[in-house]
Parts: C-alpha cells; sequence; structure tokens
C-alpha cells in the first residue's frame, strides 16, 4: 500500500525537487543526491503520510531544507579555504551581455544566467513560481516566509530580470 | 491585433498580481511564432523558464533510488526466512508421513490377526459342535487364542523392521536437507 502511493504520488515530484535543489545548489550532481535523499527521508517518514496536506510541499520543504544545508556547507569550505568562487558571475557573460547582435538562443541562455545569479531566495522563488506554478501560500510553507514577503522577493527578482531584457 | 490585454497582464505579471491562470495565459502567449515586436523582449523570459522547466533526473535515478530504499526486490534477509519456513514446512510433512505410513500397517497386522482366529476358531468350533466333542471346546480355544499370540508377533517385527527403515530413511533425509 504504502509502495503504490509512494510510486504513484510521492516519486513523480522528483523532477520539481530536483529543479528546486538545481536552482539553489547550481550544481546537477549535487542537486541529484539532494533528490535521493530528499525521497529517502520521505520514505522513512512513511509513518507521517496520512498528517500531510500537501505532499509537493512537504517534497519541497524537505529538499530545499537539504540544499540550503549543502550551499551552508560549501560556503564554509571555501571560506577555510580561501577561494573566490561564483563561477557563475564571470566577467565573460557581462561581456556578452553588451553584445547587441546575439541570437535568440543566446540571449535565452544569459536570461537564465542571470536568474541563476539572482540570491538564494528570489531564486527559490522564481523556480516555485514560474517554473512550477505553486500558489503564494505554497510557497509560504516550503521557504518559511509569510505570503508577503515572498511577493516582495519575487518582485524584487522579476524586476531584476525585466531591467535586463 | 490587438495586444493591450497581454500588454496589460504583463504589468501585473511584474506588480506579482497576476494569478497563476494568467501567468499560463501569458507564456502560452509568448511561446507563440508571431510576436510583436514591442514584446519580444519579454519573450526570452518565458522561453528562459521554459527551459529550465526542462530539466530532468538522469534515466538510472529510480534504480538507484529503489535500490537503496530497497523496495520491490526481497533482501538478503527476507530470503533467508522464506528459506527456514521452507525446510521448517517440510520437516513437519515427514513427521507426518512416518505416523501415516505406519499406522495402517499397524491396523492391516491386528486385523489380519483378528480375522484369522475369529475365522479359525468359528471352523473347529462348528466342526466339533457335528462331531459333538464338547470337551475339546476348551483346548480349542486356548490354541486359537496361542495362535493369535504367534501370528500377533509374527506381524510386529515387519512393522518393526519397515518403522526403522523409515526413521532412518527420514533422519537421512532431514540430515541432508540440513
Amino acid at each position: 500500500m504504502e509502495k503504490i502511493r509512494f510510486h504513484n504520488d510521492i516519486l513523480p515530484l522528483k523532477d520539481k525537487i530536483f529543479r528546486l535543489a538545481l536552482r539553489i545548489t547550481l550544481r546537477r550532481e549535487v542537486a541529484e543526491d539532494i533528490t535521493q535523499e530528499t525521497l529517502v527521508r520521505v520514505w522513512e517518514r512513511r509513518g507521517e503520510w496520512d498528517t500531510i496536506e500537501n505532499m509537493e510541499v512537504y517534497c519541497l520543504t524537505i529538499g530545499r531544507r537539504l540544499a540550503i544545508d549543502h550551499l551552508r556547507q560549501r560556503q564554509q569550505q571555501t571560506e577555510r579555504e580561501g577561494e573566490i568562487t561564483d563561477y557563475h558571475l564571470s566577467a565573460a557573460s557581462t561581456d556578452r551581455m553588451a553584445d547587441e547582435v546575439l541570437d535568440q538562443k543566446q540571449r535565452v541562455a544569459q536570461v537564465m544566467e542571470l536568474i541563476e545569479q539572482l540570491p538564494e531566495m528570489q531564486r527559490t522563488i522564481i523556480e516555485l513560481r514560474d517554473i512550477e506554478g505553486l500558489k503564494y501560500d505554497e510557497i509560504a510553507q516550503v521557504t518559511g516566509l509569510n505570503e508577503t514577503q515572498v511577493k516582495v522577493y519575487l518582485h524584487r527578482a522579476r524586476k531584476k530580470i525585466r531591467e535586463s531584457l | 491585433m490587438d495586444y493591450k490585454y497581454i500588454e496589460q497582464l504583463l504589468e501585473r505579471y511584474w506588480e506579482c498580481q497576476t494569478t497563476l491562470e494568467e501567468e499560463t495565459i501569458l507564456r502560452k502567449f509568448f511561446a507563440q511564432e508571431d510576436i510583436p515586436a514591442s514584446l519580444l523582449p519579454y519573450r526570452d523570459l518565458f522561453l528562459a523558464e521554459e527551459n529550465m522547466a526542462q530539466a530532468h533526473l538522469s534515466e538510472d535515478f529510480d534504480a538507484r533510488l529503489m535500490e537503496r530504499l530497497a523496495i520491490g526486490q526481497p533482501t538478503g534477509a527476507t530470503l533467508a526466512v522464506q528459506k527456514g519456513n521452507k525446510e521448517k514446512r517440510h520437516a513437519k510433512v515427514i513427521k507426518i508421513s512416518i505416523t501415516q505410513q505406519l499406522r495402517p500397517l499397524y491396523r492391516a497386522a491386528a486385523m489380519v490377526a483378528i480375522v484369522l482366529s475369529i475365522g479359525m476358531a468359528a471352523q473347529q468350533g462348528f466342526e466339533r459342535n457335528e462331531e459333538n466333542v464338547l470337551e475339546n471346546n476348551a483346548l480349542a480355544t486356548s490354541t486359537d487364542s496361542t495362535e493369535l499370540f504367534i501370528e500377533q508377533p509374527e506381524m510386529s517385527p515387519q512393522a518393526e523392521a519397515v518403522l526403522t527403515t523409515t526413521q532412518t530413511d527420514s533422519l537421512l533425509e532431514m540430515k541432508v536437507e540440513n
């Protein structure tokens, strides 16, 4: 019974969890691991399933927490090693932005890069709203913010994107 | 074509005032080929998001997950339990078969002995009745009873032999299985 529920209701959420983890960590392999870890935890807590109102929000919340933990660990490691990373903020992309004769593919890729460069909370909310289509109250549950705060972050993110277009 | 509605929706989109349904309308609009020049710059955002929505896990993700969760595949532990149950069941069957095999033998031996002695006693009794030798009756009965006793031990060693071989066989069988 639990196996059937896992296969029918929970496993189909895997790509959503993956994309959220990818948006937060910006690393594919890490995002895959986080997705697996999330689903393992959800399975281990199968005794609580009946008390969960929204399984999607539940899974995404666990996934986000794990992704944030990973980001923190990575940040601490980087600080210890004294590295200057964030390879996404490369000079090359800013140069290309100035170029006016970019074809559509390149322009789309630029927007994707821009979203990746947003602060974590902003890109998380863009992911949850614009890509996964969650309601504001659901985003609030996943992020632990209230709905007004969610809209403030989303507004900032959309404003930045609009200015770049 | 009038794009005022789309322009209005877009304005509300930037202000985070659109509903999910209205955002879907915008997404569908920008997925078209024919977009007026004034709205063209915004298409990049919706195409970018469409692109980002295509990110999927590797194909072997499910297999790796199931391996870790051990759902659907019997683990080493469950297999051992199943094997143990099978052996127990088998041992039980052998036990029953010993008694089942021996019980009819005892019965048959007893039945044959009883039928023979009664039959012989009756025959002898009738013969002697005809000859009117009544005083010999007691002797005849005593002979019959001796016969009965002789016949019974005759069958018993057979039954015992069968019992011993069957027991040894089953013991051997159980040993082999263990």
